[in-house]
């Protein structure tokens, strides 16, 4: 009798020796660019929504494509299935409103691969807004780094209350590349800005209960900060406290 | 090859000997579900520790070892002489035992487990969420004050459903359901190849699978499984990629069931 059990369930082993073989293969770039580059254009004026890890291709005017690339660092455990982020333009400055779920190893990073410097001279306003739960992580964070033509940020939401909706930023690095523009809005937690040498002007709209801190205290005289919703920043601190306390009134007070 | 009758006959024959045995299994399962319930708590003394994430976790833990259990006992009577003649022999096809096996195994019992995790996880997860309701009352969550209350105050509460979590959620529901159904069926397999001491020689077979070769094979290649998962599949690429990954969940557990099938055919033969 031939046995044919055998042959079948070898059948399924190699499919599933050839289904983990396959996760690591190059030709799945599709599936591991995601996590890097997925990829949508923006159309000036409009707005975009992504739902769940699906990424939609739009243009931002006559010409330029490929301006922005959204990633979701974990694009698994959606609190709805459907996290989604926009951008509308507002005051000549772009703004991304994420809505993110839960976890606190999720994120958006965008990369300005093509017309970042258009865009960052314009500036770039990231909110990145948390709806629920999980408190893991210390801040929301907020890293840029360039490259050869390349912007990339990076938010890390955190949530902050269970029914409530909160902007958090807390800190900002710079890792390399040069960027025109740096504007962050804040309306609680801290802002924590790095090695601003490479950055043109930076201004900040921070609630007043914001804490703000910086690495280096000379930085603090090219600081634009503008108060948020009309409110002036109230606590304004670097690591080294009371003397960056005071510059940093004295940058508000210059503006 | 299927006679409706005839395999309505077999079912009702397989649940007279082994209904009330099932059901115990159910009740035994409950009583673990407590036990764990008691563990989570500290013996209900912090009911507030079993949030969602806390029930998610025991669904999962529980389902996978539980089906492999619940499917280790179907054909276990072929472990011994008499019985297993007699289950052999039975007036039915080898198809109708077979669906019986995956109709049992891989569709009865994760809807009866899903009901019996119920029957512990509602009143687990509404005391839970009544113990983090009263822990905030008295701390004041959400404020930076009171950080454990902070952070209870962001988790999710109330009764985990399946298939209540939304799109994201289903997906990893439904990688969970086929995960299992696929090693119920390597199960299944191990008691009609092994003849003695079957239970164990598929628990050794499966641990070597899943926990040596698997892992091993993952970390030789570089390959990271998780670009596979069900959840994925709206970040790949349209085309071959997400045929791909729908082909794994769907043919391995097809594959593994159907080997099932012909390895009953070739011992009913044997």
């Amino acid at each position: 009798m031939r046995r044919v059990g055998p042959w079948v369930l070898g059948a399924g082993m190699a499919l599933m020796v050839a289904g983990i073989g396959s996760s690591a293969l190059d030709l799945w770039t599709p599936v591991r660019q995601f996590e890097q580059e997925a990829g949508f254009t923006l159309r000036e004026g409009g707005a975009v929504d992504i739902r769940g890890t699906r990424v939609d291709s739009i243009t931002l005017d006559a010409g330029s494509e490929a301006v922005l690339r959204y990633t979701l660092l974990r694009p698994d455990a959606a609190a709805d299935g459907a996290p989604s982020a926009s951008w509308r333009q507002e005051d000549g400055a772009w703004t991304l409103e994420a809505d993110l779920g839960y976890d606190e190893a999720r994120g958006v990073e965008l990369e300005l691969p093509a017309h970042a410097s258009r865009l960052a001279g314009q500036g770039l306003d990231v909110k990145a807004r948390t709806r629920v739960q999980a408190l893991h992580v210390e801040g929301t964070y907020v890293r840029w780094a360039g490259d050869a033509g390349t912007l990339r940020l990076q938010a890390v939401p955190l949530g902050t209350s269970r029914c409530g909706e909160a902007t958090r930023v807390s800190s900002v690095g710079f890792d390399r590349g040069e960027v025109d523009a740096l504007r962050i809005t804040s309306a609680q937690g801290e802002v924590r800005l790095g090695d601003l040498s490479r950055v043109g002007d930076v201004e900040l709209r921070l609630a007043p209960d914001v804490r703000l801190q910086v690495a280096r205290a000379a930085d603090l005289e090219r600081i634009r900060i503008l108060p948020y919703e009309g409110e002036a920043p109230a606590v304004l601190a670097d690591d080294s406290g009371a003397i960056a306390a005071s510059m940093a009134c004295s940058a508000l007070r210059g503006h | 090859m299927f006679e409706p009758r005839r395999f309505l006959r077999l079912a009702a024959v397989h649940w007279a000997e082994h209904g009330r045995s099932i059901l115990w299994f159910l009740g035994i399962g409950i009583a673990v579900h407590v036990c764990v319930w008691l563990l989570l708590t500290q013996g209900g003394g912090s009911r507030e520790q079993y949030s969602r994430d806390a029930q998610v976790f025991v669904y999962m833990a529980g389902y996978m070892l539980t089906g492999l259990l619940f499917a280790g006992r179907h054909f276990a009577a072929l472990s011994e002489r008499g019985a297993g003649l007699t289950l052999l022999m039975r007036p039915a096809s080898t198809f109708e035992k077979f669906l019986l096996a995956f109709l049992m195994v891989a569709v009865f019992y994760p809807l009866a487990y899903t009901l019996a995790f119920q029957v512990c996880n509602v009143p687990a997860a509404l005391l839970g969420e009544a113990a983090r309701d009263a822990m905030l009352a008295v701390r004041g969550g959400g404020t930076g004050d009171a950080p454990v209350a902070a952070y209870m105050a962001m988790r999710d509460y109330g009764p985990y459903l399946p298939l209540g979590g939304g799109r994201g959620a289903a997906a990893g529901e439904a990688n969970l359901w086929l995960g299992v159904i696929a090693m119920q069926a390597l199960v299944v397999v191990g008691t009609l190849y092994f003849r003695r001491l079957a239970w164990l020689k598929t628990l050794v077979a499966l641990f070597v699978l899943l926990v040596l070769v698997v892992p091993l094979l993952s970390m030789l290649t570089g390959a990271s499984i998780d670009r596979l998962f069900l959840y994925r599949l709206e970040s790949a690429a349209p085309g071959w990629p997400r045929a791909w990954i729908v082909t794994l969940w769907v043919g391995m557990p097809a594959l593994f069931w159907a080997s099932a099938f012909f390895f009953l055919r070739e011992r009913e033969l044997s």
